[in-house]
């Protein structure tokens, strides 16, 4: 046992000394990550899309949009100005160009496919007039104050035709109602601003540029960007980090000092934390490059669970001096069985967590294991450098506790408890089959801020156009595919009642497919071939050779055509990504205007190849029930593996019997979900794997140092109330992900508690028989 | 945006053109330099005639139009284009505009359209204080006003009105510069003056005497009661014609 020791502490200095190398490393470029889509599980997009979806979700939640209301319309103007001229020196943010020039860069863009584009009036007139008609009509416009808008030159645009087909591809301008005048800034973050502290850093500074703008120029600024969620969420887990850490450390620390009655008892727990969550940190850092906000919130309320360890070997190590037992490397060997196999147990249960399609439990995964495992080394390592000199314990209040509670469970009798836990594992199987306590709303998990809420829903209101949950995504190899199956969505649509084309834009409905370019650019024979309007206009101008350059300019435009990836580069950053062409994949998505719903779509659009309705929320719905389900399913695999773990360490059926504690915390939870009127979500049965791991602690100590049931109850006990401190705080956090883990804790540890108390009552009963 | 700006440009000539007749008989203090772009209207009733020449890029030579107008300060304002083509512009003062043509008439109702006859009628009826809350007036030496917009919105569409008055008062030049530095060159002389005619009927005698020129009755399939804009002009509580434009 000596020598197996010393190759730990060997091990130990080792990992120590690699730690702190790492940590060195690392140190200047640490990061703390708040990104959520950790916590969003990928949904069931079809390989064709998913890229684009990835590329268009990423897209969005780099953008930010800044609305300037006011009732007079130069002090909006004013506002933006300055605004915009604010935003520019700022770090980490790409603003994008205002409308002006976004509409002077497209018009300029578009403009050598302009023989290739007519809209749909255009299109019947060109077939119905003649050219003399056109060249007069365009002759009167000339000269009316009322005539055609023109946004090319009289040489590019004799007839102002071209004007009048860009000019109708501009989007209308939104009515405002309440006679407000209405101005946006968009902009995109830079990566570097996902970090926590750059993130502060750049809210602090778009805070007070809004400040002195609504200030200077009395107006309005809302704002609207995921951006500003994550933020808000990455200041309430700080705080959360802050009442947790302090918080458990406070009230553990004050227990171990009133049980142990001396700081020195200190020395081992603390140690055992600091390394473990230490360990943890480094490890996690190096691995994904980053530690995730809500890993930090979890690694916190590992202290619970890394204390039992020392509070084990203080226990039995005081009992041992105490007791002056016959055979103390016996009892060490118990002692080192149970903590070694309730480190295993507690690594299957984390280690489970890691199957999750959630980015964010693999990272609390991989944190505990190494943390567990950290404060495991620690403990075998440095535990009797810390007994040297004797520790005792209180023998008071632990031991009452310990007595009252087994005086609790004599109340009824041996053989009804076998009846109780049948009834226990039946009521929890009916709950979970029949009654299903279960909630997968995605909207559950974000408890956001009112006033960002808020800022999202005037945005919304005055800015927007677009379901920002719901598309069609269309996908094809080739664009004439596309095409068609546009095409067939439109047709669909239109014989829908209760829907309209108009309801649906994409840029499939601006630029025409290439056999439609083809019949408009033949079409405009009439406008620019000899003789034609173009002609006629001129001569009656008396310049005839003013339209030469036009017409030698649509003859060289005869095979020009315009794509939507073009079309789309004009827009630069400005426009989400609503294309996707990548190897030889083209998705468009088509955005459904508010308000209008195309649920009924969802069936009709099955027989056709290549056409999806995306309902986002649904969907992440779905994901996340089928996580939930999977989980379910996992969890039993780990109640499994844990047994024959144990089955094949004992040798004996009462190795399943140890399995029963968690197993009825957990159903105990499924019970209390149904009583007490709570929906369980997919981070509550993440919690339950948790459950296992201290279930199975207490057990494994029950069982393995039975022959000191008292003392053994006592750091059990112990333990169970530092956990219970631990995660009863975690259920106080603002962010409901983390209160799930914490409720499922504190009610599945409660009768983890309750369950080896009984259980060693049964095995004191068999003993004594 | 573009649209406002390519609508206030042609507005604006025809709003400046009608403002530049009568003003130029008030003061305007040059020995001072002072920006006081003499726009306070001594008659209410005038008509006249016009020429515009648009010079479009690209197009080297200028489109030239002619017509006539007639002015009420408390109705509004008819511009009537009759040659290359007809066309006649009709700006009340209670914001509604119509555009009438030998085939056509529709109401003007977009928001530009209501902000367009707004400025026109200030700029007509002399109303120093509305112009210069849109423009930023300066005389110069010469003696022509420069006019440049103070609202980003018309800045857009214009970059400078120049106004120029000949010697005996009767002429007057105005040169409009858009952003583009395309020019519109207006050529005005007033021809019949109104005063003392206030009832309804003496009103629309004068609207239609001035107005004679731009009558469209001999067109084919039109009404004379309303091609010549003064029915429309003198209306108060009713459109005259169910169509709408934006």
């Amino acid at each position: 046992m000596a020598r197996f020791i010393k190759i730990w502490q060997a091990l130990f200095a080792l990992v120590i000394f690699a730690t702190v190398v790492l940590f060195t490393q690392q140190a200047s470029k640490l990061q703390i990550d708040t990104d959520l889509a950790d916590m969003t599980p990928a949904t069931k997009a079809s390989d064709e899309t998913r890229q684009a979806t990835a590329v268009l979700r990423k897209n969005i939640e780099q953008r930010i949009l800044f609305l300037i209301t006011a009732d007079d319309e130069d002090r909006a103007f004013e506002a933006e100005d300055q605004l915009r001229s604010e935003l520019q020196d700022i770090a980490n943010i790409v603003v994008f160009p205002n409308n002006d020039e976004l509409a002077e860069n497209v018009l300029e863009g578009l403009k050598p496919h302009r023989f290739s584009l007519l809209n749909s009036p255009q299109q019947e007139r060109i077939k119905s007039q003649s050219a003399d008609d056109i060249a007069q009509l365009a002759q009167t416009s000339l000269y009316s104050v009322n005539g055609q808008l023109r946004v090319f030159s009289f040489t590019d645009d004799p007839l102002a035709w071209h004007s009048e087909t860009f000019l109708s591809l501009l989007p209308k301008v939104k009515v405002n109602t309440e006679g407000l005048f209405t101005t946006t800034i968009g902009a995109r973050l830079e990566h570097g601003a996902l970090n926590i502290d750059a993130q502060r850093e750049l809210e602090r500074a778009l805070e007070s540029s809004i400040e002195s703008i609504q200030r200077d120029f009395e107006v309005d600024v809302f704002r609207s960007g995921i951006f500003f969620f994550a933020s808000d969420a990455a200041q309430k887990s700080k705080q959360d980090i802050r009442l947790i850490t302090t918080g458990s450390s406070f009230a553990v620390v004050l227990l171990l000092l009133f049980v142990f009655r001396s700081v020195r008892a200190l020395l081992l727990p603390v140690a055992s934390v600091l390394l473990g969550v230490g360990f943890a940190f480094t490890l996690t850092h190096l691995v994904f490059g980053k530690v995730h906000v809500l890993t930090i919130v979890f690694g916190a309320s590992l202290i619970g669970i890394v204390i039992d360890y020392s509070l084990h070997y203080f226990y039995h190590g005081a009992s041992n001096n105490d007791s002056q037992a016959s055979s103390p490397s016996k009892e060490k060997n118990a002692l080192f069985n149970a903590l070694t196999l309730s480190l295993m147990t507690s690594l299957i249960g984390y280690a489970a967590l890691s199957f999750s399609a959630l980015q964010a439990l693999q990272k609390v995964a991989f944190f505990s294991c190494c943390g567990l495992f950290m404060a495991w080394l620690s403990v075998i390592s440095l535990g009797d450098l810390a007994l040297r000199k004797p520790i005792s314990v209180d023998k008071t209040l632990l031991p009452k506790l310990v007595s009252c509670l087994q005086k609790f469970c004599l109340l009824v009798p041996t053989k009804a408890w076998s009846l109780i836990t049948l009834c226990v594992l039946l009521g929890g199987a009916y709950t979970y089959l029949l009654s299903q306590p279960f909630n997968d709303d995605p909207r559950i998990f974000f408890k956001a801020n009112a006033e960002l809420l808020a800022n999202e829903k005037r945005v919304a209101e005055l800015a927007s156009d677009y379901e920002p949950g719901r598309h069609f995504v269309i996908s094809a190899d080739n664009i004439d595919t596309l095409y068609k199956r546009y095409d067939a969505l439109m047709t669909m649509v239109e014989s829908d009642p209760s829907l309209s084309t108009d309801d649906l834009t994409s840029v499939l409905s601006w630029v025409p497919s290439k056999l439609e370019q083809q019949k408009n650019y033949l079409s405009q024979a009439k406008l620019y071939q000899n003789h034609a309007a173009a002609d006629i206009l001129a001569n009656s101008l008396n310049k005839a050779s003013v339209v030469d350059a036009i017409k030698t300019e649509y003859v060289a435009a005869s095979q020009r055509r315009l794509t939507p990836s073009k079309a789309m580069s004009l827009f630069g950053d400005s426009l989400p990504p609503i294309w996707f062409d990548q190897d030889q994949q083209l998705v468009s998505f088509v955005l459904i205007k508010k308000g209008v719903t195309a649920e009924q779509f969802t069936r009709q659009l099955e027989p056709l190849k290549g056409i999806e309705y995306v309902n986002t929320l649904k969907r992440t719905e779905q994901a996340l029930s089928a996580q939930r389900q999977s989980a379910n399913s996992l969890l039993l695999l780990a109640y499994a593996l844990v047994a024959i773990l144990l089955f094949l360490k004992m040798r004996k059926l009462a190795a399943f019997g140890l399995v029963l504690t968690p197993l009825c915390a957990t159903s105990m939870v499924f019970i209390c979900a149904t009583v007490l009127g709570f929906d369980l979500n997919l981070f509550h049965v993440m919690a339950l794997f948790l459950v296992l791991g201290f279930g199975m602690d207490y057990s494994i100590f029950a069982y393995e140092m039975r022959a000191h049931s008292n003392v053994t109850l006592q750091a059990i006990l112990l333990s169970a109330i530092t956990s219970l401190i631990s995660f009863g705080l975690l259920g106080l956090s603002s962010i409901p992900v983390v209160a799930s883990f914490g409720i499922t804790l504190l009610i599945g540890n409660s009768f983890n508690l309750i369950g080896v108390i009984i259980y060693t009552r049964l095995l004191n009963s068999k003993e004594t028989l | 945006m573009i649209l406002m700006r390519l609508r206030l440009h042609s507005s604006i000539t025809a709003a400046l053109l009608c403002t530049s007749l009568n003003t130029f008989s008030s003061e305007s203090d040059l020995s001072q330099g002072l920006a006081t772009f003499g726009l306070q209207q001594n008659d209410c009733q005038f008509a006249g005639t016009f020429e515009q020449v648009k010079q479009l890029d690209g197009l080297d030579q200028g489109l030239t139009s002619t017509g006539v107008f007639y002015h009420h300060c408390e109705q509004g304002v008819i511009w009537s284009t009759l040659t290359p083509a007809l066309e006649t512009l009709v700006m009340r003062r209670d914001g509604k505009g119509f555009v009438i043509t030998n085939t056509d008439q529709t109401q003007l109702k977009s928001r530009q359209g209501k902000f367009l006859s707004s400025l026109l009628n200030s700029l007509m009826s002399g109303d120093q204080d509305a112009i210069e809350q849109q423009f930023e007036i300066t005389t110069m030496a010469s003696g022509a006003v420069t006019l440049k917009p103070k609202k980003r919105t018309l800045k857009r569409a214009i970059k400078t009105i120049e106004v120029n008055k000949s010697l005996d008062n009767k002429n007057v030049d105005i040169n409009i510069i858009d952003r583009n530095f395309q020019k519109t060159h207006i050529s005005s002389i007033q021809t019949q003056l109104f005063d003392g005619e206030v009832t309804a009927n003496a009103i629309a005698e004068n609207c239609s005497a001035a107005m004679t020129e731009s009558s469209l009755s001999h067109a084919e399939g039109s009404s004379p009661a309303k091609t010549n804009g003064c029915e429309q002009l003198l209306l108060t509580n009713k459109d005259s014609h169910p169509k709408q434009k934006s």
